[in-house]
């Protein structure tokens, strides 16, 4: 416990520092505050501006979070599949990695054409970008099972079915949640990106990348600030959520969650 | 013990295994196990022992000749049989009376009955209180026991031991010994063990199977002549002396 305030204190101790060097760099080079504002701008912003603020952020925390919620979903289902055969696997996979590989702002376009911008969208951008990991990590967990325990299955005559969701499903999950950390991540930064081409036209019912896009052209750029602060603190409450569905699911059993005082 | 009827719980005819690329790791082996026997398969590295387990069970082919398990063929016969590998074998999602109780949920037991059945395994093990922890709390010992359990769980007519008690200590070994005949003389299984230890060979098993290296040809075959009640004092005497003296000879001249 005194380790970890020790840690925190550290942590904010370099914000401090950043905001500080920020300040006097303002102050040393008199930079114009369309170019840079000051903290206490970027502060003033966020209060002048909180509920339009808080309302995009709502939008693309939905957005992020329903592209996510839908590549678990079919992410698993997906591997679930993979898992069955070593020749599905092979003849399958090397699309997944095309859904890794494919650039955002070149499909962004299409999408528009298809389903015509809005924020479902932009939860389907989010959704094929973070939908890569999910496969690959729950695939991996769902086939790397220790011979052994195949083998005990065996020995009590264990139907595909047992052995799909008694044996594999369970050592797939430590896997899976890796996947979903870092699907998570790359759902928030796809809506965001989503948004400058796909999201809603109208003003003020636009999400986070929208709200940039606008804040940018008006050269509001204290607002802007305020709005690339408001994405960090969606990137990090969606990796706080995906650590507590991890401390969840693995606490009582898995190695990786083992405190040193049960040593 | 002595004077159980004589019938075949395990038979191989002529069994040989060979890998893809020609190579026999098992050649030509006949054995027969006897109900109530406790057969240990001793050898070097590589002789092949695991091999035969595995072909009792069904979990890997023979590539020619016969073998029959309580007169069925190996898979026929895998509700007879249990198997116990060498790192116990939990499932570590699972807290230890669910482990204890996989085999019974596989075959389609009731809750009640296999939680009835898992508990009084685990009494038996002396795990009762450590029934609702998790395998990661578990030493390696204590591991190996709910892997037991789990093993009598469903009343199994033959026990078939890959190496169970190699990665132990030697006091945990020898304690899990002692147990495991302690049980014997409770359920009446059949056994088929496999371990390094001719020392440990010696104080389980009714017949021991020296097998060569590389070929898995039975080099000897030693009656283990010491009476049926063992303790652990046993291992103090000259005739445990002198038996393990024999095995260890045998081994010798099949690794030569």
């Amino acid at each position: 416990m005194r380790q970890r305030l020790i840690t925190m204190a550290n942590a904010l101790a370099v914000f401090a520092a950043l905001l500080a060097a920020w300040q006097l760099v303002i102050w040393i080079f008199q930079v114009p505050p369309f170019m840079l504002p000051s903290v206490v701008a970027v502060a003033r912003a966020v209060v002048t501006h909180f509920s339009s603020l808080a309302a995009a952020f709502a939008i693309t925390a939905a957005e992020a979070a329903g592209g996510l919620v839908a590549s678990i979903f079919f992410g698993v289902i997906i591997a679930l599949f993979f898992a069955q055969s070593r020749w599905v696997r092979r003849m399958l996979y090397p699309y997944t990695l095309l859904l890794q590989t494919v650039p955002i702002v070149a499909i962004a376009p299409l999408i528009l054409m298809w389903v015509g911008a809005g924020p479902e969208a932009v939860a389907l951008i989010a959704f094929i970008i973070s939908l890569a990991p999910i496969i690959a990590n729950t695939t991996q967990g769902l086939i790397s099972v220790e011979e052994n325990l195949v083998h005990l299955f065996l020995m009590y005559n264990a139907s595909r079915g047992q052995l799909l969701f008694k044996l594999r499903l369970p050592n797939a999950v430590p896997y899976l949640l890796v996947g979903v950390r870092i699907a998570s991540g790359i759902a928030v930064i796809g809506a965001i990106t989503g948004e400058l081409y796909a999201g809603s036209s109208r003003v003020g019912k636009g999400g986070l990348g929208y709200s940039i896009l606008y804040a940018s052209t008006q050269l509001q750029t204290d607002y802007l600030f305020a709005l690339v602060l408001a994405a960090t603190v969606l990137g990090f409450g969606f990796f706080f959520v995906v650590k507590v569905l991890e401390w969840y699911f693995l606490h009582r059993w898995h190695e990786s969650t083992r405190t040193p005082e049960m040593e | 013990m002595s004077n159980a009827p004589v019938v075949p719980q395990v038979e191989l005819v002529g069994v040989t295994k060979r890998y893809g690329d020609g190579r026999a790791v098992v050649d030509r082996l006949d054995l027969t196990v006897l109900k109530g026997e406790f057969v240990s398969l001793v050898g070097p590295s590589g002789c092949g022992k695991s091999t035969v387990l595995k072909l009792i069970a069904g979990l890997t082919a023979a590539t020619t000749g016969d073998i029959r398990v309580d007169g069925m063929t190996p898979k026929n016969a895998r509700e007879t049989i249990s198997f116990i590998f060498q790192d116990a074998a939990l499932l570590p999602w699972r807290t230890v009376r669910q482990n204890a109780g996989l085999g019974l949920e596989l075959e389609g037991t009731s809750r009640d009955r296999r939680r009835e059945k898992s508990m009084a395994l685990l009494e038996l093990v002396s795990l009762a209180d450590v029934a609702d922890a998790y395998p990661r709390e578990l030493s390696g010992g204590m591991k190996m026991r709910v892997s037991i359990a789990r093993a009598l769980a469903t009343s199994p007519r033959l026990l078939l031991m890959d190496e169970p008690f190699a990665a132990l200590d030697e006091i945990s070994r020898d304690h899990l010994n002692e147990e495991l005949l302690r049980l014997r003389a409770e359920q009446n299984w059949t056994a088929v063990f496999v371990t390094h230890s001719v020392a440990e060979a010696v104080f389980l098993s009714t017949r021991i199977v020296v097998l060569a290296p590389s070929t898995g040809h039975i080099r000897a075959m030693l009656p283990v002549d010491l009476p049926a009640e063992r303790t652990s004092g046993l291992r103090a005497t000259p005739e445990f002396d002198s038996v393990v003296a024999r095995v260890s000879r045998a081994l010798r001249e099949a690794s030569a």
